[in-house]
């Protein structure tokens, strides 16, 4: 891994927390102080730390969701949808189960279900050619409906002792535990167990190999007899798997029932998640943190400032821009890196000459 | 050096510019006059491309100052060397793929003013620029559709569309036949004495030094090795300035014994996308240990058939074999599976991915293969070690094996695809289709000693180039194809040169 592709995201990081001091200081809050609450929200306490933890696990799971497809030149815009569609598979079968169940069925078949959704983009971008991204976000809104249908006034999962829409909680048997005196639970453990996963799977495998010739170069790809459109619909089965992973997760640690605000946009964040990690499954798990310290720390911070969450939620969204502009920030690195090594060499010379003039 | 000389153009004084500790020039002085064409030439990493990207305001120089008219001046952008009215033909086409010709010419010269559009004013200065040299070519069409030598063709003349006083073109030829080069050449001539114009030019083929040029430098390693009028010079001077040494001209042809059939077609038509048909009931036959070539001009569907030998385009009639295996209906990864090695046109940019270091690329095809990969995990170390052997075999010049391939010169890139190919254990037949474009003439020699020890070796060799000095010193049997169908088939020995390119454009013996 080369230096500058670690000194990037920090830069990145950087650029974003300056431009998002631009917002808040205009209504009278210092942002010293802003990103002191954010740290202090996110990190500062166990309650704080152990959110954190978790909401990190679902985000590296959307990242890597959105990261395998981009490796191979495509786009999944479609994690919150198939985050959705595991999730409601996942409540399906623990409301049709009761109270006897296995927790392990549930994050296969919610899995399986993402996966599906996922893989309907791929087939069609395969078979027809249609554009991944469209198609992705209007699947996104199709599991929308479908979620909002089935916990709606004459849903099937709907809880009918509840006002709200809503489905029936997650029984105990399916609910995570964190291990004792840690912030650390089964989610934790398989995200990050599934980015090193990913990450051999992607540089180890011939498969890996396969999809990351289609991104790098997919003439020469067709040339070395790559099947472009079996590797398509595979990211997509892969990356909706991961999504609707995730969704399982969500249930089991985090919400606890199926509602349509399930996700707070955790699938997009997925997409920022593997921006900023330059597409690197390791990297991942550290932007992923990134992200959920700005979510746990933004929620903190709207208690105990009074600062809308809107804003920290812009600071995501400014680095998410920033992190577009990688190419122009390897370019400043690079500009930087040279002139330092002018100057260092210069420095070089003068030292050189005044050798030579103690020679003389 | 006359740095106040009125016809002196530009004046470039020791400049100097490493990358990363990796000298590519070092203290290269050179003027261009006006009036006057000067070659620049080298071998693959010596160091032309900086030298030019420099000039451009691509690169800043380390060190070294560039003088224009006698006043010196600093290029910070390409976009200042276009207002002082210089201009560059890439080697890598700098062309926009989803525009046309004529919109591609409209981002560097503004047309509009009057009463005629401005599209319409840039595509009357493109095509009648396109009839000055004789090149036809597809103003209409976007860049993306076009092959590789349509684009070199067209980049050419967008350029020449431009007010310039001083023209850089970097290795213009390396992919249009000698034909084209020679309108090329004749055109920027006859430019040369209506305005007033330096022209500063790379290339490998030595022909179009001692033919053309008024002046030349030579590189080696970063450093000007040379620099002298013309007419003060001798090709073998070139020669040794480009290599440091006398270049043995000499090949071994190895004594094969030609055998059993590796590739045979029979019967064979192919209509393209358009639903032209392109081949036209083709059959030949290339046995092991033969090398076969095909010659033919610039549409005669010779880069298709070894499109569909590949599976790359599939055959509408007729039957291919492979080793006795019908492959006529095959995905390319069965057909490449089956041996068959495959250097396409304009490899740099359909057969490397630049991102991928120089390792990663040369397992491009047979990463899937033992030992480089078991049951689906890759050996990287393998993989290492083949590759440290390939860059060392081949002369590839690269930091290390991993370093990414963009950051080859194009000549190395070449190399590269031809080291792949070539180091195949698995190799029974190669389809070769301009394999020495862009490489210097002892790298050509190098390789062309290569593909006589493979024949030896028993490979069977279809030889498919514009350079028919490469197909009359290397093949057996040649083909040449005329508008999509054989024109007749002859033993080497039997043709010269001038038989070769007079059947090439009539189709007749």
């Amino acid at each position: 891994m080369e230096l500058r592709n670690l000194v990037y995201p920090l830069l990145t990081i950087l650029i974003a927390s300056a431009i998002g001091s631009l917002f808040v200081i205009p209504i009278g809050i210092s942002p010293f102080k802003l990103y002191q609450s954010l740290i202090l929200g996110s990190l500062g306490s166990i309650r704080g730390i152990t959110d954190t933890i978790v909401l990190a696990g679902i985000l590296l799971l959307t990242g890597l969701s959105a990261l395998v497809p981009f490796r191979a030149g495509v786009w999944n815009i479609g994690a919150e949808g198939q985050l959705l569609m595991g999730a409601f598979a996942a409540t399906y079968v623990f409301t049709a189960l009761g109270t006897q169940g296995n927790a392990a069925l549930l994050l296969v078949v919610g899995t399986l279900c993402g996966s599906l959704w996922g893989g309907i983009a791929g087939v069609l971008k395969a078979k027809f050619n249609a554009n991944e991204i469209v198609t992705t976000v209007f699947l996104n809104y199709i599991a929308m409906f479908i979620v909002s249908w089935s916990v709606g006034p004459s849903g099937p999962l709907r809880d009918a002792r509840q006002a709200g829409n809503l489905s029936l909680p997650m029984p105990q048997w399916g609910r995570l535990t964190f291990f004792a005196g840690t912030p650390l639970n089964t989610l934790t453990l398989t995200s990050l167990l599934l980015a090193l996963i990913t990450y051999f799977f992607l540089s180890r495998t011939c498969w890996g190999y396969e999809i990351r010739t289609l991104s790098g170069n997919p003439l020469a790809a067709r040339q070395a007899g790559v099947n472009k459109g079996l590797m398509t619909i595979i990211v997509m089965l892969i990356g909706g798997g991961l999504a609707g992973l995730a969704g399982v997760f969500m249930l089991m640690s985090v919400s606890n029932v199926l509602v349509l605000g399930l996700s707070s946009n955790y699938g997009y964040v997925g997409i920022a998640v593997a921006m900023l990690a330059t597409q690197h499954p390791i990297g991942s798990i550290f932007s992923s943190i990134y992200f959920a310290i700005l979510y746990i720390g933004g929620q903190y911070t709207q208690i105990t400032m009074q600062v809308p969450i809107m804003l920290v939620n812009s600071i995501t969204a400014i680095t998410i821009l920033i992190a577009m502009l990688r190419t122009r920030i390897i370019t400043m690195i690079d500009r930087f890196r040279q002139i330092l090594m002018m100057i260092i060499s210069k420095l070089g010379k003068i030292n050189g000459r005044r050798d030579d003039r103690d020679d003389d | 050096m006359a740095v106040g000389n009125s016809d002196v153009l530009l004046v470039a004084k020791n400049i100097s510019k490493s990358f990363f500790g990796v000298v590519a020039n070092r203290s290269v002085s050179l003027q261009l006059k006006e009036g006057r064409m000067h070659a620049l030439i080298g071998e693959n990493g010596a160091g032309k491309t900086t030298f030019m990207n420099i000039l451009m305001g691509y690169y800043q120089p380390d060190e070294g100052q560039i003088f224009i008219r006698g006043d010196p001046v600093s290029i910070s952008t390409p976009r200042d060397a276009i207002n002082k009215g210089m201009m560059m033909v890439h080697q890598h086409s700098s062309l926009i793929g989803s525009l046309n010709a004529i919109k591609n010419l409209v981002l560097l010269r503004d047309f509009s003013g009057g009463f005629v559009p401005q599209l319409v004013r840039a595509g009357k200065a493109l095509a009648d620029k396109e009839k000055d040299i004789g090149y036809e070519l597809d103003l209409e069409s976007s860049i993306d559709s076009l092959a590789y030598e349509e684009r070199q063709k067209i980049e050419i003349v967008r350029t020449l569309c431009c007010n310039i006083n001083l023209l850089i073109l970097d290795e213009p030829t390396s992919m249009l036949t000698p034909q084209e080069a020679d309108q090329l050449y004749k055109a920027l001539r006859l430019l040369l004495t209506k305005r007033d114009l330096a022209i500063l030019y790379s290339t490998h083929k030595l022909d179009e030094v001692l033919n053309y040029a008024d002046e030349v430098t030579v590189l080696r390693k970063g450093s000007v090795v040379l620099s002298k009028p013309i007419t003060q010079i001798t090709q073998t001077d070139l020669v040794i300035g480009v290599a440091g040494e006398e270049i043995d001209f000499s090949l071994q042809n190895p004594k094969s014994t030609i055998s059993d059939t590796v590739l045979s077609i029979k019967n064979l038509s192919h209509k393209n996308d358009n639903g032209k048909c392109v081949l036209r009931d083709i059959s030949l036959s290339v046995k092991r240990g033969e090398i076969v070539g095909l010659a033919g001009c610039s549409m005669s569907g010779k880069l298709e058939l070894a499109e569909v030998i590949m599976g790359l385009r599939k055959a509408t009639k007729g039957v291919i074999e492979i080793n006795n295996i019908t492959t006529t209906k095959s995905s390319s990864k069965t057909i490449i599976r089956l041996g068959v090695g495959y250097v396409p046109p304009g490899a740099n940019f359909v057969a490397l991915i630049p991102d991928f270091t120089v390792a990663e690329n040369l397992m491009l095809t047979q990463y899937d293969v033992e030992p480089f990969s078991h049951k689906n995990i890759l050996r990287l170390n393998i993989m290492k070690d083949h590759a440290e052997g390939c860059v060392k075999k081949f002369d590839v010049k690269t930091v290390s094996v991993d370093a990414p391939a963009k950051l080859l010169s194009g000549g190395n890139m070449q190399k590269l695809i031809v080291a792949r190919e070539f180091s195949r254990k698995d190799i029974n037949l190669l389809i070769l289709v301009n394999p020495t474009a862009g490489l210097d003439i002892s790298t050509t020699y190098k390789i062309w000693q290569r593909i006589l020890e493979l024949k030896g070796q028993g490979v069977g060799i279809v030889l498919i180039s514009e350079d028919l000095n490469e197909i009359k010193k290397l093949c057996d049997t040649i083909i040449i194809f005329f508008e999509g169908s054989v024109a007749g088939s002859f033993p080497a020995a039997r043709l010269g040169i001038n038989e070769i390119g007079s059947i090439m454009l009539t189709g007749k013996d």
